[in-house]
C-alpha cells in the first residue's frame, strides 16, 4: 500500500476508528468529495490504521467488470476457507472448488457459477451466496472490512449488490464494517433503516495552513517562502483547499538542509 | 540584483488565474517542470493509457524508463496505484488536463502514443477484459474506422446473451466515453459510440437512456454509412414500440426497409417486416399484418428462425380474428420450430397465444397451465415485457373463471406496475381493460365503464384508435 502523507481530516478518521469499538452502532462509513478532494487517500491511510487482525477486502470499481464474485473470491483469500464455513459448503455443494491462494482462479470460478443458468437461478445463487457469506463474516473471530473505493465508477450490478449489503448488514453481521468511497456515495434518504447505522462526511478539503505544516515536515522539506505558514495559506486558500493540488506543489518544495 | 523565488513566482501567477483550471493547469505544469526531462516526458505519455505498468509506459517512450526512474515517477503525488498488479495510473484530474493540453498542443504526439499502445494492448492476452478493453480505447484514436467497427463487435459479443453480465460492456462504453467526452472521436466514430451505448442500455432495460443516445446520432447526416443507419433504424424501432410509440415505431423500420431493400439485404428486409407486422397487430391493422408476414414466410430461405416468427406472427393474427383453429395451427408450427432451434424467447411467445387461444376456448385451466409456462420462461430469460404480459392473462383467466377476484385485481396490480417500470404504456392500457372487465364481472357497472373510458383515453393518447374504438363499443354495449 503506497504510504499516503495526509493532512487533518480528524473527524472521518475518527469516525473510521470508532468502527472498531467494541459496541459499534455505525458499522457503515460514507465519504464523498470531489475529485482531489482525497478520498482514496483517506481509505488507503484509514485502512493502515485498522486492527491487525482485521480482515480487509479493498475494492476500486475503477476496475473493468468488478463484480461480486470479486468480493467473494476476495474474502475466500484474505480471510481463508476455514473461516468461511457456510460460504465454502455452499460452494462445494454445487462442485465450486475454491481455493486460499488462487484470487483470480476463484473469482473466475465463482463467476461462472454465479453468472450461469436462468435468471432466477442466478438471482437464487447470489442471494444464497450472499446469506452464507454475511453469516459467515458475523461469525468471524476479528472484525472484517469491506473498502469500496470509486463507487461512481461502479457496473449497476455491483451497485445493486453492495446497496443490498447495506441495508442488510446492520443486522446480518457484527463483525462486518462497511466503508464507501466516490464522488457519489448510497443515499441515505431512500431507506431509512440502515441510515440509522450510517456515518456520512462530505470531504471539502483542508484549506488550513496549519494542517499543512506538520506534512511538510513529515516529509522532509521545508516551505521556500517565508514566513512559512502565510505561504502556506495562501497556497490553500489559492487551490479551495483541494489536497491533491496543495501536496502536488509541497512535494516539489526544496529538503530541509 | 535580487534573484525571484520561483515558489513566490508561482503564488503570484495562481492568484491572478481568473478559474480553478487555469490555477490547476499551472500546478501542475510548474510540478512537472521540476523533473528531469526524461520523466517529463513520461508523465505526459502516462496520462494517455487508463493505466500503466513500467513495460507498458515504456512502450510508448523514445527513451524507456530504468527502474530508478520508474520508481521516482511513482512518487509524484498525481501518480496513484490502479486495480492490478504493479498497475498505476495519473490522477483523474491531472490525467484529463494533460490529455487536453496534449490533445490541443501536439495531436500528432497524442495519436503518435494512442498508436503505441494499440501495439502493445493488442500483443496483450484479448481474453482478459482489461486489455481487451484498453486495446479497443487506444484503436479508436490510431486508427478510428477500425476501432469503430472493434468496438461494435466486442459491444454485441458481451451484449447478446440475457444470461451474462452486462458489467463488461458497461466498462468498455464507460472507458470509451472518455473519448467522447473529451471530444477526441470523429463524427462517424462518435455516432458508432452512441450506436453501442444504447446497445448496452438496451441490454440493462433503461430504455429512455438507450433513446436519448439513439437521439445523438443525426440520421440524416449518416445515410452514406448503411451499417450504422440501419442499426440506428432498428434500435429506434424496437424502443419506440416497447414505449407503444407506434407512428414512430413505424416511420423507423419503414426506413430501414426501404434501405435494405435498395441494398437487397434479404435479412434486414424480413426483420423490418416482422417488426411492422408485431406494431399492425398492437394497432388491429391485421390485415397488414397478415400481408407481411406471408411475403416473410415467401422469401425466409429456409431461415428458421425467421419462419417460426412468421408462423407465430400468423397465429396471433388469426387469434385476433377469432379463427381460432387456425390460430392454434400455426402457433403449434412456431413451436415445433422455435423447440427445434432451441429459442426459448420463441417457445414462451407461443405459451402465451396458445394461453390466450385456451382463455377464448374457456378451457381454463389449459390456460392457466400454459400462461404459467411462458411465466416461467419469460422469467428465465429476464424478458420483463413478457412476465408483465403473462400477469395480465392470469388476471384476464380469474376474471373468466370468476372464483376469485381478489386474485385477479393481484395480478392485474402487478402487471400494471411492471408494465408502467418499464414504460410499456401499450400494457398499462390493456391493465385498464383488464380492471374494467374484472369490475364488470363484479356487477360494479360504474366503476367498470370509468376503466373503459379510462383505457379509450390511453389508447388514444397513443395514436391506437381502432383499440380506442374497441373500448367504447365495450362501454355502449355495458350501458345497453
Amino acid at each position: 500500500m503506497k504510504a499516503d502523507v495526509l493532512a487533518n481530516y480528524q473527524k472521518p478518521r475518527a469516525a473510521f476508528a470508532r468502527l472498531w469499538q467494541d459496541k459499534c452502532s455505525e458499522p457503515i462509513l460514507l465519504f464523498c468529495g470531489q475529485s482531489g478532494s482525497g478520498k482514496t487517500s483517506l481509505l488507503r491511510n484509514c485502512r493502515r490504521t485498522a486492527p491487525a487482525d482485521a480482515c480487509q477486502v479493498f475494492v476500486d470499481c475503477k476496475q473493468d467488470g468488478v463484480n461480486a464474485a470479486e468480493v467473494f473470491s476476495r474474502t475466500v483469500h484474505h480471510a481463508g476457507r476455514d473461516r468461511l464455513p457456510a460460504f465454502s459448503r455452499w460452494l462445494q455443494q454445487h462442485n465450486v472448488e475454491i481455493r486460499d491462494n488462487q484470487f483470480e482462479g476463484n473469482s473466475n470460478q465463482i463467476n461462472v457459477f454465479l453468472n450461469s443458468g436462468s435468471k432466477e437461478e442466478r438471482e437464487e445463487r447470489r442471494i444464497v451466496l450472499t446469506d452464507a457469506w454475511l453469516q459467515d463474516t458475523d461469525q468471524l473471530d476479528s472484525p472484517m472490512l469491506l473498502a469500496v473505493d470509486t463507487y461512481e465508477k461502479a457496473a449497476d450490478d455491483l451497485r445493486t449488490w453492495l446497496n443490498s449489503i447495506i441495508v442488510r448488514l446492520p443486522r446480518a453481521s457484527r463483525q462486518l464494517r462497511l466503508v464507501v468511497a466516490g464522488q457519489k456515495i448510497p443515499s441515505t434518504d431512500t431507506c431509512e433503516d440502515w441510515a440509522d447505522s450510517c456515518c456520512e462526511h462530505t470531504l471539502f478539503g483542508v484549506p488550513e495552513a496549519e494542517h499543512w505544516l506538520p506534512v511538510v515536515e513529515s516529509l522532509g522539506l521545508r516551505v521556500p517562502v517565508d514566513p512559512p505558514l502565510t505561504y502556506l495559506a495562501a497556497l490553500c486558500h489559492a487551490f479551495q483547499g483541494n489536497p491533491a493540488k496543495i501536496i502536488e506543489i509541497i512535494k516539489t518544495f526544496p529538503r530541509q538542509s | 540584483m535580487s534573484e525571484t523565488n520561483p515558489y513566490q513566482e508561482l503564488l503570484e501567477q495562481l492568484q491572478a488565474c481568473e478559474s480553478q483550471e487555469e490555477r490547476d493547469w499551472l500546478s501542475l505544469r510548474f510540478s512537472i517542470a521540476q523533473l528531469p526531462k526524461e520523466l517529463q516526458a513520461a508523465v505526459r505519455a502516462a496520462a494517455v493509457p487508463r493505466f500503466f505498468d513500467r513495460a507498458f509506459l515504456n512502450a510508448l517512450l523514445d527513451h524507456p524508463l530504468d527502474e530508478g526512474q520508474f520508481a521516482e515517477l511513482l512518487e509524484q503525488s498525481y501518480i496513484e496505484p490502479y486495480p492490478g498488479k504493479e498497475r498505476y495510473n495519473v490522477h483523474e484530474r491531472s490525467r484529463r488536463l494533460l490529455q487536453e493540453k496534449l490533445w490541443q498542443e501536439d495531436e500528432l504526439l497524442y495519436r503518435e502514443f494512442s498508436g503505441r499502445a494499440f501495439a502493445y494492448c493488442r500483443s496483450q492476452d484479448q481474453k482478459d477484459i482489461t486489455w481487451r478493453i484498453e486495446t479497443i480505447y487506444h484503436q479508436l484514436i490510431a486508427e478510428p474506422n477500425k476501432g469503430a467497427i472493434a468496438l461494435s463487435n466486442t459491444c454485441i459479443d458481451w451484449t447478446k446473451y440475457p444470461s451474462l453480465p452486462s458489467d463488461q460492456a458497461e466498462s468498455l462504453i464507460r472507458a470509451v466515453r472518455e473519448h467522447q467526452d473529451m471530444n477526441r472521436l470523429p463524427e462517424k466514430v462518435a455516432h458508432y459510440f452512441w450506436l453501442n451505448q444504447s446497445r448496452v442500455h438496451i441490454r440493462c432495460f433503461r430504455h429512455e437512456e438507450a433513446k436519448q443516445s439513439l437521439g445523438k446520432i443525426p440520421l440524416s447526416h449518416v445515410k452514406k454509412d448503411f451499417y450504422l443507419t440501419v442499426s440506428c433504424l432498428e434500435y429506434l424501432g424496437r424502443v419506440h414500440a416497447l414505449f407503444s410509440e407506434f407512428p414512430e415505431a413505424e416511420l423507423c423500420y419503414e426506413k430501414a426497409l426501404s434501405r435494405f431493400r435498395m441494398a437487397d439485404n434479404w435479412l434486414g428486409e424480413n426483420f423490418c417486416l416482422l417488426g411492422l407486422a408485431q406494431i399492425y397487430l398492437a394497432l388491429f391493422k391485421v390485415n397488414l399484418a397478415r400481408r407481411n408476414l406471408e411475403k416473410v414466410l415467401m422469401r425466409c430461405r429456409g431461415d428458421q428462425q425467421i419462419k417460426a416468427d412468421s408462423f407465430l406472427g400468423l397465429g396471433k393474427v388469426y387469434l385476433v380474428r377469432s379463427n381460432l383453429n387456425k390460430a392454434w395451427s400455426f402457433c403449434n408450427k412456431a413451436l415445433k420450430l422455435y423447440k427445434k432451434i432451441g429459442s426459448r424467447l420463441g417457445k414462451a411467445n407461443c405459451y402465451y397465444v396458445i394461453s390466450e387461444i385456451y382463455l377464448r376456448r374457456s378451457e381454463l385451466l389449459k390456460a392457466q397451465k400454459q400462461c404459467g409456462e411462458a411465466m416461467s420462461l419469460y422469467s428465465k430469460i429476464d424478458n420483463r415485457g413478457g412476465e408483465a404480459n403473462s400477469l395480465r392473462l392470469f388476471g384476464e383467466i380469474e376474471v373468466k373463471a370468476k372464483n376469485n377476484f381478489f386474485l385477479a385485481q393481484k395480478y392485474y396490480i402487478q402487471a400494471s406496475t411492471l408494465f408502467e417500470r418499464i414504460q410499456c404504456w401499450e400494457g398499462v392500457a390493456e391493465c385498464l381493460e383488464g380492471f374494467a372487465e374484472l369490475h364488470q364481472a363484479q356487477g360494479q357497472l360504474q366503476q367498470a365503464a370509468e376503466y373503459w373510458q379510462k383505457a379509450a383515453d390511453k389508447y388514444h393518447e397513443l395514436v391506437m384508435p381502432l383499440r380506442a374504438e374497441q373500448c367504447l363499443e365495450q362501454l355502449r354495449q355495458m350501458k345497453e
